[in-house]
């Protein structure tokens, strides 16, 4: 491992932070970039969960450097299934509160306390993190227009009104945790929460984040035309039960 | 008759004899069995007297038999594929939940790497 990522972890001391969220990290095939992820959250979270999901790559003997739980998915199934695998283990530990959290660095720790402070307040069950409330860095104008695209699709079918659909950084309390069960395995599960938290009546809210693009994260992640086939996910999921 | 429907109801004729005699070994529902059974007397029926067919295309206000035939395989197409793709997403949920819970049951702790 780079010499450079020797982290100084907090453990499992910080009793004062009882309930500090269990983060979820759904990764596949990311053992170049999960080590910078999981560095930074290890120095301010004790209960982190990386999902592998069926990765090819080291990805799994990455996570072992750090102090979290790894889950292994054996075969590819998707990121809305890892999600749902690390979720479930969470309440399974009794955690208070969830936070998903992407693999690849696009996000910043410092957000996860803005996403944690309307469920400690319990001004919300489910917070959703926004980038258009907060910041983007390297956005390529294509993928945002497709999320604008994403954001009126959801207006008009879910009847939820937010300002950014597909973000992997959102907080649930263990209550809205235990209420959402993520059934489309892959990413028409971003749209597949925000369905289940209009239908099954929990309070959310947006706060505002920072996602970050670089050339790796956009050649790794997921294609604007994949909306096409998230779409279609979505609407036979919805048929289908 | 013509070849093709000697050719055709010869094959049907063994097809349908092939099922009858399955059928005790069948562990399908006896329903299917039957249903399939009955797809392949009615083809036979359509092939050795076309004006049967062409006589139901009037009734039902189609112009020829053979549309007929065309209407139902595109309805069939639409009904099988939407069958096959449910089932289809429904082993993928259970096959998800498997893998979940191995994967939850065999969780690891990291840091056994840390040096």
């Amino acid at each position: 491992m780079n010499a450079t990522l020797q982290p100084t972890f907090v453990q499992t001391v910080r009793p004062e932070l009882a309930d500090d969220p269990w983060i979820i990290v759904a990764a596949y095939n990311e053992a170049a970039r999960l080590g910078a992820t999981l560095d930074m959250l290890c120095r301010r979270y004790s209960n982190v969960v990386v999902v592998d999901d069926g990765s090819t790559d080291t990805t799994r003997q990455t996570a072992l450097h750090y102090p979290v739980w790894i889950l292994r998915h054996m075969l590819n199934c998707g990121q809305g299934a890892a999600l749902q695998t690390g979720i479930s283990f969470a309440l399974r530990h009794d955690a208070k509160n969830v936070v998903t959290f992407d693999a690849d660095g696009q996000h910043c720790v410092e957000d996860i306390e803005t996403l944690m402070e309307p469920l400690r307040t319990g001004r919300a069950d489910v917070v959703l993190g926004s980038r258009f409330l907060g910041r983007t860095e390297g956005l390529p104008l294509g993928r945002w227009l497709v999320l604008k695209l994403g954001v009126l699709f959801t207006r008009l079918f879910s009847n939820v009104r937010v300002t950014d659909t597909h973000n992997g950084l959102r907080a649930l309390s263990r209550a809205a945790a235990g209420r959402v069960c993520i059934q489309q395995n892959r990413m028409a599960h971003a749209s597949e929460i925000l369905d289940q938290i209009q239908a099954r009546g929990l309070k959310y809210c947006e706060a505002p984040v920072t996602i970050r693009y670089s050339h790796a994260t956009l050649a790794k992640g997921q294609s604007s035309w994949n909306a096409v086939r998230i779409v279609g996910q979505l609407l036979l999921g919805r048929v289908i039960r | 008759m013509n070849l093709f429907q000697w050719l055709s109801l010869s094959f049907l004729a063994l097809v349908m004899l092939w099922e009858i005699r399955s059928y005790r070994r069948s562990t399908l529902p006896r329903g299917f069995v039957l249903a399939r059974w009955l797809v392949w007397l009615l083809a036979a029926l359509a092939i050795s007297d076309p004006n049967l067919l062409q006589y139901v295309a009037n009734f039902i206000g189609i112009g020829r038999g053979a549309d007929v035939v065309l209407y139902c395989f595109a309805l069939l197409f639409l009904v099988v594929s939407f069958y096959f793709y449910s089932r289809y997403v429904r082993l993928q949920r259970q096959v998800t939940q498997i893998i979940r819970h191995l994967a939850m049951d065999e969780a690891e702790r990291g840091d056994s790497l840390r040096p």
